[in-house]
């Protein structure tokens, strides 16, 4: 393959792995409560 | 790492992913070669012609008009060789175009004489009865105001000489404008 | 404990009238144009030309309507979301008249020709200056009142009225870079291949940061406090809202696909094109799943109809979109009435839909009044669903036709209508079927504006909300 198609496939991995991190990041269970709670908050209101 | 507890924070990694994008896409082919086309074979235009451009801009014959062939058979077949780089490469702004209620104008010059146009654009009912563009005879009673015209050519970076200038007296927006209209699919140095 | 918090509505209240009125402007012109294109003897004087028209539609709609509905609704949404009031209320109230001002001004111009003819950004460079200036100031109060919200994690509907902030004013400063001649005329700084495919980066953009998400933004706080249900997913919405804001930047290309523009930039842009499905359809699955075992409340709550048809659209048209930029496709449709068709579905489907229902929402409760009938906003619903439909329907029709025409070859490659005219008059019935369309759609909307202005004039006198 040459270069400029090696640099294609290595932008595309990086963007891929950008992407499962930002996942697996939030969708851990441990960080569940913290990143939901705004959901709940936002619905209490002073009506 | 809470972003979403800090604003000015969130906005500076949203801008980071804007411009990610922008620059690889858009900005950094503004000066690459592949989009800047050599302009030394590109005829300039004439101050007429450039009057003739603003006409066309003003009127917004960009909104049913395109002026891009594509290289596709059915498009050659129908409009000409497909368009190129370097036919448009001084044209500030573009007129591309994004539609076609009317047909494609990128090689329309070369199409037909300046007698035509002067008569299809003063009624297009005339000749093509079930035309839907509008009549636009009251260009050729409008005279031009080319008191622009030479601050045009400046901006533009056109080479023009003061006689092409004052050759612009006298002329009606019609003439103008059919003159810009002859110049496209003529862009290029033969 | 309920009116503790004095929140500001002066401006909320301005910006939504504003929004209405100039979109009642923008549909009257987009019905003229509708028929102007069947009917040329309709172009009566040179400022009434269709080639002026359109951009006033397309500036109205988008400025005039979609802008101030924003700024409204965000002026309410960063108050009850960071439970502070607005921070500089009396620089609101002078940005709702610098905005009135501005979009006059916009108008008359484009009525007389001073256009930089790029599409959606036909504005000339003093009232490009004006844009900014009414950006900043809009910009000012939301950063600020968010900053000093009590409410310390911000809910999505805040990170989409971020992205809005910065990403309109990038896409629109980007692309509005021109060497002025005079007041009334001026150059774009790029040329040729670069100017259009600065050009589409901003038009995709603008529909990214306008018409995408200004209305995520109204439907992720919408959704949940109409129907009572908390969002489904708060973290979907985050991995959404990365992606699609990464990604949108890179699509412009996609109106320019088969032009001279180098094909890497028109493949990478295709490519995006369709990755940005997943974000898009992250909040549809939101909106769907907010709803799970709530379903009945598209009978009982007038309001959640709206919410839902309305993010149905943007999933449709988020699915449309990328399929049509795909070259294989590209090549049959574009140039051709499929286009507006797709526009139009978003437009009309998905932004008024929800726009709509952020009105109906917030507009009783900063009048402190109920809304005036509930029969008439089903009405506006149903004739606006049906207006857009129509107007869909057709225009995918004739798109799919004119196309196909254009490519007719006969078995020796001989174009079977090299005439073009003999590929337009059989739109004629069609575009008659659109304006069909459109004027029941603009009914719906005065249907709309009726019902607002009813519910506002039975307010009670001016109390505090």
């Amino acid at each position: 393959m040459t270069f400029k198609a090696w640099l294609y496939f290595g932008f595309t991995v990086v963007l891929a792995l950008v992407l499962a991190g930002l996942m697996v990041y939030f969708f851990r269970s441990k960080r569940k409560d913290r990143v939901e709670s705004p959901k709940y908050r936002m619905l209490e209101d002073d009506e | 790492m809470s972003i979403d507890k800090r604003p000015v924070t969130f906005m500076l990694l949203a801008v980071l992913a804007i411009m990610v994008g922008t620059l690889l896409t858009t900005f950094i082919p503004l000066f690459v070669g592949t989009v800047v086309p050599a302009t030394d074979k590109v005829v300039p235009y004439k101050p007429l012609e450039v009057e003739g451009r603003d006409i066309y801009i003003r009127e917004g014959c960009n909104n049913c008009h395109s002026q891009i062939v594509r290289p596709l058979p059915f498009e050659t077949a129908r409009y000409g060789p497909p368009s190129t780089l370097e036919e448009s490469a001084i044209d500030r702004p573009h007129l591309w175009g994004s539609r076609r209620t009317g047909p494609d104008l990128a090689r329309v010059g070369k199409k037909y004489p300046a007698a035509w146009h002067y008569l299809h654009m003063k009624s297009p009912q005339s000749m093509y009865p079930q035309s839907n563009m509008p009549a636009y005879a009251w260009l050729a009673d409008a005279k031009l105001d080319s008191r622009d015209g030479e601050k045009k050519m400046k901006v533009l970076g056109y080479p023009y000489t003061s006689e092409e200038i004052n050759a612009l007296e006298g002329k009606t927006e019609m003439d103008a404008l059919v003159a810009y209209l002859l110049r496209l699919g003529k862009e290029m140095k033969p | 404990m309920a009116n503790e918090i004095r929140y500001e509505y002066d401006a909320v209240k301005g910006f939504a009238l504003s929004s209405l009125f100039w979109a009642i402007v923008g549909l009257l012109v987009g019905v003229l144009i509708s028929l102007q294109l069947v009917y040329p003897q309709l172009n009566l004087t040179s400022w009434l030309t269709y080639g002026r028209l359109r951009p006033v539609h397309t500036n109205a709609l988008i400025y005039g309507f979609t802008v101030p509905a924003a700024f409204s609704l965000f002026f309410y949404l960063v108050q009850r979301l960071g439970r502070v009031p607005l921070a500089y209320p009396g620089l609101a109230r002078f940005t709702l008249y610098l905005f009135n001002v501005a979009i006059v001004l916009a108008a008359l111009s484009l009525f007389a020709g001073m256009s930089q003819s790029k599409e959606y950004s036909e504005l000339e460079w003093p009232l490009d200056i004006g844009v900014v200036i009414l950006w900043v100031l809009f910009s000012i109060n939301i950063i600020a009142t968010i900053m000093k919200r009590k409410e310390e994690q911000m809910y999505v509907s805040l990170w989409y009225i971020l992205a809005t902030v910065v990403g309109v004013a990038i896409v629109y400063i980007g692309n509005n870079i021109a060497v002025p001649v005079s007041l009334f005329k001026s150059y774009s700084a790029y040329a040729g291949a670069n100017d259009a495919n600065v050009q589409w980066w901003f038009g995709h953009n603008a529909v990214a940061f306008v018409f995408t998400t200004i209305p995520l933004a109204i439907f992720y706080y919408i959704l949940p406090k109409s129907s009572g249900a908390p969002l489904y997913s708060h973290r979907l919405s985050i991995v959404g809202f990365w992606s699609l804001v990464f990604a949108y930047l890179w699509t412009g290309a996609h109106h320019l696909v088969y032009t001279p523009l180098p094909d890497w930039i028109q493949t990478v842009a295709i490519a995006f094109s369709i990755f940005l499905i997943a974000p898009s359809w992250a909040s549809v699955i939101n909106g769907y799943g907010t709803l799970k075992g709530q379903w009945e409340q598209m009978r009982s709550n007038y309001l959640v109809k709206f919410i839902i048809l309305g993010i149905t659209f943007y999933g449709l048209q988020t699915i449309q979109g990328p399929s049509q930029a795909i070259r294989a496709f590209s090549a049959l449709i574009h140039y051709t009435d499929w286009v507006p068709g797709h526009v139009h579905m978003g437009t009309m489907g998905w932004v008024t839909m929800t726009v709509s229902a952020g009105f109906y929402y917030m507009l009783p409760r900063i009048y402190n009044t109920e809304l005036y009938s509930i029969k008439l906003a089903n009405l506006h619903f149903w004739l606006v669903l049906v207006g857009q439909l129509i107007y869909s329907v057709t225009m995918w029709i004739t798109g799919i036709r004119q196309g196909a025409m254009w490519q007719a070859v006969d078995n020796d490659g001989a174009l079977v209508y090299a005439n073009f005219i003999h590929t337009l008059t059989p739109n004629y019935p069609f575009w008659n079927m659109r304006t069909l369309g459109g004027v029941i759609f603009f009914a719906g909307f005065l249907v709309f504006v009726y019902n607002i202005l009813k519910t506002i004039r039975n307010a009670p006198a001016a109390r505090q909300a």
